[in-house]
């Protein structure tokens, strides 16, 4: 904080009871701004806690600029605020300059690399995380009245790198990044977990799904092979038990939406798509994730397209 | 009068999930000769209850 003229003592007194806030063991990365360039914040204005309904519209939200981006359980955290910044003097006395910047280090065991690529896609935004703790609170900036926003990440700092296992070890990803200065940890707050009804300690994220590969296109229809960046190159995870409803289909060369008749999944992550009516020889259609409501099925389409012969 | 969710609009059988509005007015040739080789149920007993279907939603 900076002082002014008008600033005069804090009072020191504390409640008899303080809630305390436990380690970290996820973080909700967030963009910390949405589209209308107000913050991605929890609006505190009539919430009475946070229930399924409310976390799932956060974790799965159908715009990427409002969904929360919840990672696996961190471990070896380390999340400290370097030296205060002073100025001494000759006569070896000194004066307070500025805090020094908290930097935040953890580790997600056993990730992959495909892993990594996720998470360096947050360094291309500008954006913010909470902290859901051992005890299930979840954590974040009380400056803005009646609202709990994201702790801001200092711009470009978030770095992350893919540690191999070795003899004694396991692999890992690290996560690492700087606190914006314009945070105040006097500011630091939480929702209780008293007040989280639904599962938010433990909670998983999307999964990106990709297209791997396509056959079968016709004017009337195409089969693709969807599935995430896991696995191995001729084993990744499939994208399983997606629906109609999960799709968008767009007819990029005639400018106008494309409605499905059907989607069938032939097998583990392999979808035959029918149009409602032939598409024409050389159009070319976008899929992408549905229209709208939230990605129930925890997949994030990545949209890929389809050129009819 | 609400709006349907995505899901309220689709008709699931086995393996495939259709578009209602696709359904209606589709003929029985122009079913099995869409879905031969695609649905992972019989074409004759999909075709059976996608009439009943069509024929209570007209």
């Amino acid at each position: 904080m900076k002082c002014t003229c008008l600033t005069g003592f804090g009072n020191t007194g504390l409640p008899n009871c303080v809630s305390a806030f436990d380690v970290t063991k996820q973080l909700i990365f967030v963009p910390y701004f949405k589209e209308d360039g107000t913050i991605n914040g929890i609006d505190l204005t009539g919430l009475e806690g946070l229930d399924q309904a409310f976390i799932d519209s956060k974790i799965k939200a159908l715009l990427p600029d409002d969904r929360w981006y919840i990672t696996p359980e961190i471990k070896n955290i380390t999340d400290e605020r370097a030296e205060d910044v002073t100025e001494e003097f000759e006569d070896t006395t000194s004066v307070f300059i500025q805090e020094g910047a908290r930097t935040f280090t953890g580790i997600v065991v056993g990730a992959p690399p495909q892993f990594k690529a996720e998470l360096d896609k947050i360094r291309c935004v500008k954006g913010g995380y909470y902290v859901v703790d051992k005890s299930g609170n979840l954590i974040g900036d009380n400056s803005r009245e009646g609202f709990l926003d994201p702790i801001r990440i200092q711009d470009q700092s978030l770095s992350v790198g893919f540690i191999k296992g070795t003899d004694t070890t396991i692999q890992k990803v690290s996560i690492s990044f700087t606190v914006s200065m314009t945070m105040d940890d006097a500011n630091i707050s939480m929702i209780e977990s008293s007040k989280i009804t639904g599962t938010l300690l433990g909670a998983m994220g999307l999964l990106s799904v990709y297209k791997e590969s396509d056959s079968s296109i016709s004017t009337a229809g195409f089969t693709v092979t969807l599935g995430a960046n896991y696995g191995g190159v001729l084993s990744k995870t499939k994208a399983k038990g997606l629906e109609l409803a999960d799709f968008t289909a767009f007819n990029t060369t005639q400018s106008s939406a494309e409605t499905l008749a059907s989607v069938t999944e032939t097998s583990d992550g392999v979808y035959a798509f029918v149009y409602d009516s032939a598409v024409t020889a050389a159009d070319l259609i976008t899929v992408s994730n549905r229209a709208s409501g939230d990605l129930t099925k925890g997949y994030d389409i990545v949209p890929f397209t389809i050129l009819t012969p | 009068m609400r709006d349907l969710k995505l899901e309220d609009k689709q008709l699931k059988l086995g393996n495939t999930s259709f578009n209602k509005e696709s359904l209606q007015g589709l003929t029985e040739t122009q079913f099995k000769k869409r879905y031969k080789g695609i649905i992972n149920i019989d074409l004759d007993v999909a075709w059976k209850k996608i009439k009943g279907y069509t024929k209570k939603s007209k």
